[in-house]
């Protein structure tokens, strides 16, 4: 036999395979478009307004709990040290791009459209990072000068050190230290680090943003600490609910099991009834199943299906 | 006789993305409405819950009209959306395939049972193994596979999504097909016309 015959009864196959999918209903409604669509307006207005909305920052600043601030060693290839091309005046409010000499005898290198100058003299620099990276190195300075980057989570404060400070809209500052120390203060009151030479910092912002930009960054604990705070200051039930599920769900997926174990029972009696009630049950009894605990797992169960006896779950617990 | 001339028609696309650009809110809502379930859509053929399709949806419009700027018309406005919903579906599935414990379940189950108890066990678990065999291949192929078997999209809309040549699009697609067959075979699934195999 041919390959084309082969191809084509493959095609055939494969489309036939295929119609399941192909024919399963979509759960996209009037309700889910729009809730999706706020969600969509609320983030683009809060990077419209330039400013971050650190819903949670007073919380956070009591707990005085690191949460956010991940502290790496990674150690990355220094940048090639920036080379003065422009010494000119620079105004209040001025864009800064490219590399530029700074009156306080700074050299910076600024890539990204949403970098500009707050204060440029000889005894004091602050540079206003919104979008972008800031590459700066810093000659001692005198008493009495300074040289900050201010980003909407952090003001990076430094003297006689290189130092590059990068802001993603999307919820986090980064600051890497190539040569020297920086002291970073987080915006929300949150403690300051001192940051050392090779070692990168990271603020991440204490909203759902600041927990996927986490995520993405593969910093999965930094993200269920996030969602966890979240889940319990979020302004409403149904955020306070969304957010733990995540939480859960991320510890589901890396954490250790006992930690998901906890989780699942502290939210499992804290919302027994209402959205995600049924989810909070089972994956509490499953917690406790892959934990090794099958007795708990079991009489979880057994609740669940007493409690939910047409949910989808309820069958899933069967035969544990 | 010459008839009159005839004016070029207006391109509406063109003048929808003016106004994107411009900052038009209603241009962005109806924009958003016109391609939103298509994105929804396309997004839950890879990710596993339908909450985490609605996150993809958002991240490609917040994406798309910050980028509106820099689309340069090449494309459809569409297989353009379709090229920012593959990018961002994979890179969330791939994250989750990269931390899922197996045998954990996907978020949302009441988007798992979407299709309502009216759906029979058998179509569920019919349903099941489809997945199963299409999370078995590779990115590439799968992608091509949803595009063209589940979306309908023809080889050069879909060398377009990609961005890649439509020879490329041929042979991952004929690749994903017999990889899809194979899969489904070694799981016991009878496939129409099989010679020799069980029904």
């Amino acid at each position: 036999m041919t390959s084309e015959p082969i191809e084509a009864r493959e095609a055939e196959q494969a489309r036939a395979l295929l119609a399941p999918l192909r024919d399963a209903p979509s759960a996209w409604d009037e309700a889910r478009a729009d809730a999706v669509w706020d969600r969509i307006v609320e983030a683009r207005g809060a990077d419209r307004r330039r400013r971050v909305a650190l819903t949670f920052a007073a919380a956070a600043a009591a707990a005085g709990l690191a949460v956010g601030l991940a502290l790496t060693s990674a150690r990355r290839p220094p940048a090639p040290a920036p080379v003065a091309e422009s010494a000119a005046p620079l105004a209040p409010g001025a864009p800064l791009r490219g590399r530029v000499a700074l009156p306080s005898g700074a050299q910076v290198e600024a890539v990204g459209a949403g970098i500009r100058v707050a204060t440029a003299t000889a005894d004091e620099t602050r540079l206003d990072l919104r979008d972008g990276a800031v590459e700066s190195q810093v000659p001692h300075l005198a008493a009495g000068q300074r040289y900050v980057v201010e980003t909407p989570l952090a003001a990076v404060e430094v003297r006689g050190t290189r130092f590059t400070v990068e802001h993603h809209p999307e919820g986090a500052t980064e600051v890497r230290v190539t040569e020297g120390r920086v002291e970073v203060r987080p915006v929300d009151g949150r403690p300051g680090r001192l940051v050392g030479p090779g070692e990168t910092l990271r603020v991440q912002r204490l909203d759902r943003a600041g927990a996927e930009a986490a995520e993405d960054a593969g910093d999965l604990s930094q993200a269920v600490a996030i969602l966890q705070r979240l889940a319990e200051q979020a302004p409403t039930d149904l955020e306070r609910r969304n957010h733990a599920l995540r939480a859960g769900r991320l510890l589901d997926a890396h954490g250790p099991v006992e930690d998901a174990v906890a989780w699942w029972a502290r939210l499992r009696v804290r919302h027994p009834e209402g959205a995600h009630a049924e989810e909070f049950a089972f994956r509490h009894a499953d917690a406790l199943r892959r934990a090794g605990r099958l007795d708990e797992a079991r009489a979880a169960g057994a609740a669940l299906r007493a409690r939910f006896p047409d949910g989808a779950r309820a069958a899933e617990t069967r035969g544990w | 006789m010459d008839g009159p001339v005839a004016e070029a028609p207006p391109n509406p696309e063109a003048a929808l993305i003016e106004r994107l650009i411009a900052g038009d809110e209603a241009a962005h809502r109806s924009f958003y409405r016109t391609h939103a379930a298509d994105v929804h859509r396309l997004a839950r053929r890879f990710v596993h819950s339908d909450a985490e399709a609605d996150e993809v949806v958002q991240e490609v419009f917040l994406s798309a009209f910050k980028a509106i700027d820099r689309f340069r018309g090449g494309s459809k406005l569409r297989t353009w959306l379709y090229r920012i919903t593959v990018n961002r579906a994979l890179k969330r599935q791939r994250w989750w395939s990269r931390r899922r414990e197996v045998g954990s379940e996907p978020l949302d189950h009441r988007a798992q049972r979407a299709p309502g108890p009216e759906v029979r066990a058998a179509d569920r678990e019919a349903l099941a193994i489809v997945r199963r065999c299409l999370d078995a291949l590779d990115d590439r192929k799968r992608t091509v596979l949803v595009l063209h078997e589940l979306e309908g999209l023809d080889t050069k809309e879909i060398a377009a999504v990609l961005d890649c040549p439509r020879s490329t699009v041929l042979t991952r697609l004929s690749r994903a097909r017999a990889e899809l067959v194979k899969s489904a075979r070694a799981l016991g699934v009878a496939l129409p016309d099989d010679e020799g195999e069980p029904r």
